[in-house]
C-alpha cells in the first residue's frame, strides 16, 4: 500500500497523485493533515519512557502514523517552504522518528539510524522555485534517506514533475 | 545600541540549544551588546515572538536538528515573520543534533538562508554542532572535541558580535572526526545502552512499532 499525506494547502496535488497511482492499479490512500491537528514533538522522551514508541500526546498523528507504518511506500506532499517542508508537513515528519528502528548502524563509514526498507517520497509543491531552493529541497530529502536508510526521491511539482510523472516514478522505483 | 535576539528553538526546558544560546548571550554581554534570549515554546509560542523579532537588529536561531532540519515550530516562526514586513535584520543560525556529521544538519541553515534571501534579510552564516545529546543542556566540556568546539564557538560569537559573515570553516574546524571503526564502536555502545534503557522499562527495543498493528 502507498500512503500519501498532504498538507491541506496542497491537498489537490496529493489527490491527483493518488488518482494516477490508482489508474496504474496501485492501492493508494490519501490523507490530509487537518489544520493545527498535529501537536509538535516536544522532545519529551515520553515515547521512550512511558509508552513504547508511541507519542504520549493524542492528536491527528494517531490517524496518520498507522497508515504510514503499514505502508511500504509513503509520500509527503508539502508546499515547498524555504527549501523544505511547510509547518504542517514538518509536524508529521518530526514524528516519523517514532516509526524507525531505534538502533544505530554504520553505513558508508558513517553512523545512521534504522535500516528500514521503506520508500519515502516528498513532493514539494511550487510553480516557480529557483535553483537554490530546488537544490536545498533535494539535499534535505537525500539526507533523510541517508540517515533512515529509506529509498526514494524528492519531486518538485508542478514546476518539474506532474502527477502522472510522479506516479510513474513511484511505481517504477 | 544594536539589539540582539537569540531564540532558543528547543521545546525541552533544559536543552543544548538553550545552553548554546546562553553562551552566545554571555559573549555578547561581555562585549557590551544588548542581547536577550527567548524560548520559542514560552509566552505564546512562535506567534508571540514576532514583536520581539521586529525590535531586533540581529536574530540568532539556536535549535535542535529534527529529521535533518529545525523542528516544525521554526518553520511556523519564519512563515509568521514573513507575513509581517521583514525589516532587513541580520540572521544567524545554530543547529545541533545527535549525529557527529555536519552534512546531516546543514539543511537547517540552508532554510534560514533561503528565508533571508526571499525576504530581504541578511543571512550571515551559522554553526553546526554534533553530539548534542551528550551535552544534554549541561556543559560542552563533556564532549571529546570540547576544546576545539569552545574555541570555534568563540569565533562564531565574535562574528555575530561584529555582524560579520561566518562561513562553514568556522564550525568544520570544531567537528569531531569519527572514523568508520569508531563509528562501529559508538553504534555498539549506544545500541547496548538503548537496549538496557528499554529493558529496564519492560520494553523490547527490537519490537516493531506499535503503529504497525493499529487499526486503519
Ligand atoms: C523528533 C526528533 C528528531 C530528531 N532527528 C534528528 C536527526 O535527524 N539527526 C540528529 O542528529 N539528531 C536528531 N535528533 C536528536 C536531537 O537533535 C538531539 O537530541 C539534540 O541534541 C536535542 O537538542 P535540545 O537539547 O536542544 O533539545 C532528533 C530528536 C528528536 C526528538
Amino acid at each position: 500500500m502507498i500512503t500519501i499525506v498532504s498538507d491541506n494547502q496542497v491537498a489537490h496535488y496529493g489527490e491527483a497523485v493518488r488518482e494516477k497511482l490508482t489508474e496504474r492499479g496501485v492501492e493508494a490512500v490519501h490523507l490530509v493533515i487537518t489544520e493545527d491537528g498535529i501537536k509538535p514533538c516536544y522532545g519529551c522522551d515520553g515515547c521512550q519512557t512511558k509508552s513504547f514508541l508511541r507519542c504520549v500526546f493524542r492528536d491527528d498523528a494517531d490517524r496518520i502514523l498507522p497508515y504510514i507504518a503499514q505502508s511500504d511506500t509513503f509520500v509527503i506532499v508539502t508546499p515547498l517552504t524555504y527549501g523544505g517542508y511547510s509547518y504542517q508537513a514538518k509536524l508529521i515528519v518530526d514524528k516519523l522518528a517514532l516509526l524507525g528502528d531505534v538502533h544505530y548502524y554504520v553505513k558508508d563509514r558513517e553512523l545512521v539510524k534504522g535500516t528500514g526498507s521503506c520508500k519515502y517520497f516528498v513532493i514539494g509543491v511550487s510553480e516557480d522555485c529557483g535553483e537554490a531552493e530546488a537544490k536545498a529541497f533535494e539535499y534535505l530529502v537525500h539526507e533523510t534517506h541517508v540517515i533512515t536508510g529509506w529509498q526514494g526521491k524528492a519531486f518538485i511539482s508542478p514546476k518539474i514533475y506532474d502527477a502522472d510523472m510522479i506516479a510513474k516514478e513511484i511505481t517504477c522505483s | 545600541m544594536r539589539n540582539y535576539l537569540i531564540i532558543n528553538a528547543s521545546p525541552r526546558p533544559k536543552s543544548t540549544s538553550l545552553l548554546l544560546a546562553n553562551m552566545c548571550k554571555a559573549y555578547l554581554d561581555e562585549h557590551e551588546r544588548q542581547a536577550t534570549v527567548v524560548s520559542m515554546y514560552q509566552g505564546g509560542g512562535p506567534d508571540g515572538l514576532i514583536d520581539a523579532i521586529m525590535g531586533a537588529d540581529v536574530v540568532v536561531i539556536s535549535g535542535p536538528c529534527y529529521v535533518n532540519t529545525y523542528p516544525a515550530a521554526v518553520i511556523k516562526l519564519l512563515t509568521e515573520w514573513e507575513k509581517r514586513a521583514c525589516n532587513g535584520q541580520i540572521i544567524y543560525g545554530m543547529i545541533q543534533g545527535g549525529m557527529p556529521y555536519s552534512h546531516t544538519h546543514k539543511s537547517g541553515l540552508n532554510m534560514l538562508e533561503l528565508f533571508a534571501a526571499k525576504n530581504g534579510l541578511s543571512y550571515k552564516g551559522g554553526f553546526i554542532c554534533g553530539l548534542g545529546p551528550l551535552i544534554n543542556g549541561g556543559t560542552i566540556d563533556k564532549l571529546p572535541n570540547s576544546k576545539a568546539l569552545r574555541r570555534q564557538l568563540t569565533v562564531f560569537f565574535a562574528n555575530i558580535c561584529n555582524e560579520a559573515e561566518s562561513g562553514a570553516s568556522v564550525y568544520e574546524r570544531a567537528r569531531m572526526r569519527v572514523p568508520a571503526l569508531l563509528a562501529r564502536i559508538l553504534a555498539n555502545f549506544m545500541n547496548r545502552s538503548i537496549d538496557k534503557k528499554y529493558a529496564a522499562r519492560g520494553y523490547d527495543a527490537c519490537a516493531e512499532s506499535p503503529y504497525k498493528t493499529d487499526n486503519i
